[in-house]
């Protein structure tokens, strides 16, 4: 149902409106947004005219009023993305932050009915906007990494915290698993929790965004190659450090594959190969932690 | 009884997950809680879990911010499905919305913006009520927002257009007195005579709530008390019930809950004495909140409560 064609005094309800998001949302302000190409493609007013649609008040004019709302907008999503990512905000500081949140905003503006959803792509454009993105890996600086990490990682804890769970659910127990004999153990098919995120970190991000947490002010951390693991277990966000093997043994965890199998596809990348008394006993630590849906 | 059968509830906070623990923790004697209700529809978490929690031992209104009922946009079906599953789930007694579009061209600004006050604007508006009603299976109760601009085009003032909304779309009214009140001072009308045409018959529930004076205009900010010309309207308001459920929405700046409790408890002494508010609460809350209007009911709840921090081991 498109009312592109129902005419509002004159103006299109879907002009009118077009319009004013255009002005309202242009990140140069009022003035600037009336002037914008995509407000003038909709209601070619321009400053002087401007109150032919918007009327003043006592007080305030037209533009002014349109301020309001424009002014609320960017600060609104600010105040927003500053809470949801407090680690990066003390890391970037108000102004680098607000920098790049805008930027980021502008390029994706709010599309979902929900706020929960405003950052889901901001991991992505600071990836694809970095200074150095054209240049090979090897050339690339180190601290933009350690921004993308920390926005991977602060990002992750929220929708593990509010996205699916096991809770409630029937989980493989440690003393479950202790039980079964190693050749059970290889041919078994464990599956991921719903909840489970692996992060292969350059630098250790996750203590940096639980230090700022806390309420404490870290400095940055030097680089250090870190695995993580982000769970939920009884509805609080966990987070557990992995080694090497233990990182790359979960990722080829799928619930479809006998675990002999993952050892296998992981074995050229992952030497020596883990003994499968080993891997019994990390599925018992895992299971006990929430790592897993099923054995 | 009230309208639609909907019942008096009484009075009632807004749950937000400050107070989830608390709210957990000790039961309090609140009457009535109300969600925002995009804040709960697509969790699968701590707050999904909290409100079917809240939901088993109080009644529950879900209030929502983006259905964008004036939008020249297509309708959401698949907000309306979550939406319209949610109220199930959790037994809602009724659910609520602006009168406002919140995005275009598939955006949503997240702000409750006005629409044209006209015959057109109206016919629109009524059409898609009528749509999400059908759809909800249940009458969709909407709230007056507050507003900073006019249009040009405007042809009706608010109460008429509500009046005439709520006859011919056949819907409820949430009454936020305290959008009458910033808005009559934006826009310089009498908020007596907004709060005198509506059709009472109709007003399902009110919302009392916290604003801010910029000098030149009023924002709702619901970030402190309400102030003594907002509760005054809320007495006059209620001279035409027997009685309607009553919130208070406070989302910014939040207190503890008790302090939040007895705010909105002051409503029942002003209603059952002959009492006024204390004059202190008549001055009007100026900040540093009128260049950023950000903390509004729009952004309540969005964010996890600090003691879901993770643990690190």
């Amino acid at each position: 149902m498109n009312l592109d064609d129902e005419s509002v005094g004159g103006i299109e309800l879907g002009r009118l409106q077009g319009w004013m998001q255009a002005v309202i949302t242009h990140p140069g302000g009022v003035g600037a947004g009336v002037a914008s190409p995509a407000a003038r493609r909709r209601v070619a007013v321009d400053a002087k005219s401007l109150e032919t649609i918007v009327i003043p008040s006592e007080t305030l004019t037209g533009a002014e009023r349109l301020a309001i709302y424009s002014r609320s907008y960017h600060a609104r999503l600010l105040q927003c993305m500053r809470e949801m990512l407090p680690a990066l905000y003390h890391a970037l500081g108000e102004g680098l932050f607000n920098l790049f949140a805008l930027d980021y905003l502008q390029h994706h503006p709010p599309r979902s009915y929900t706020l929960d959803n405003l950052a889901d792509r901001f991991v992505q454009h600071l990836a694809e906007t970095r200074p150095d993105s054209n240049a090979l890996p090897s050339e690339r600086e180190s601290w933009p990494d350690f921004i993308v990490e920390l926005v991977a990682m602060e990002w992750a804890f929220l929708k593990v915290y509010d996205g699916d769970g096991l809770e409630g659910r029937a989980l493989p127990s440690a003393a479950g698993i202790r039980a079964l004999d190693l050749e059970r153990i290889l041919e078994s098919r464990p599956a991921p929790a719903p909840c489970l995120r692996l992060f292969a970190f350059r630098y250790p991000v996750h203590a940096y965004m639980l230090a700022v947490r806390r309420g404490e002010r870290p400095p940055i951390p030097a680089p250090s190659e870190t695995f993580v693991a982000a769970t939920r277990s009884d509805f609080r966000v966990m987070l557990y450090e992995l080694s090497a093997q233990q990182y790359a043994v979960l990722k080829a965890f799928d619930g479809q594959h006998a675990l002999k199998d993952a050892l296998d596809q992981i074995g050229s990348v992952s030497s020596p190969r883990p003994h499968a008394a080993t891997i019994r006993d990390w599925l018992c630590d895992w299971a006990s932690k929430g790592f897993l849906e099923t054995v | 009884m009230s309208r639609f059968n909907y019942p008096n509830l009484g009075f009632g906070v807004g749950l937000r997950h400050q107070h989830f623990n608390y709210v957990l923790d000790n039961r309090p004697r609140v009457d009535w809680f109300e969600i925002i209700s995009e804040n709960f529809i697509d969790s699968r978490g701590w707050p999904r879990h909290v409100l079917a929690r809240v939901a088993e031992q109080y009644p529950v209104v879900m209030h929502g911010v983006s259905m964008s009922v004036g939008s020249a946009d297509p309708l959401d079906f698949g907000y309306l499905t979550r939406l319209k599953h949610l109220a199930r789930e959790i037994g809602a007694r009724w659910v609520s919305d602006h009168l406002c579009w919140t995005g275009i061209l598939g955006r949503n600004t997240h702000d409750l913006l006005p629409i044209p006050l006209n015959e057109e604007a109206l016919k629109h508006v009524v059409r898609r009520v009528r749509t999400i009603q059908d759809f909800l299976e249940r009458p969709l109760v909407m709230e007056n927002p507050s507003s900073y601009l006019s249009f040009a085009s405007d042809t009706m003032r608010e109460w008429e257009f509500l009046n005439a909304l709520a006859e011919e779309a056949d819907c409820g009214l949430l009454l936020d007195v305290n959008n009458v009140y910033v808005s009559s001072v934006n826009h310089g009308f009498d908020p007596l005579e907004y709060i005198e045409s509506l059709p009472h018959e109709r007003v399902v529930q009110i919302h009392v709530a916290g604003h801010t004076h910029c000098g030149t205009h009023i924002v709702d900010t619901h970030d402190g008390p309400v102030m003594r010309g907002v509760w005054e309207l809320y007495r006059l308001a209620c001279r035409h019930h027997d009685g309607v459920s009553t919130l208070l929405e406070w989302d910014s700046s939040l207190p503890e809950f008790p302090v939040l409790h007895a705010e909105v408890l002051k409503a029942k002494d002003y209603l059952t004495a002959d009492s006024s508010p204390p004059e202190s609460e008549s001055l009007e809350h100026v900040a540093a909140g009128c260049s950023a209007r950000a903390s509004r009911h729009a952004l309540a709840g969005a964010h996890p409560p600090h003691s879901s921090l993770p643990e690190y081991v």
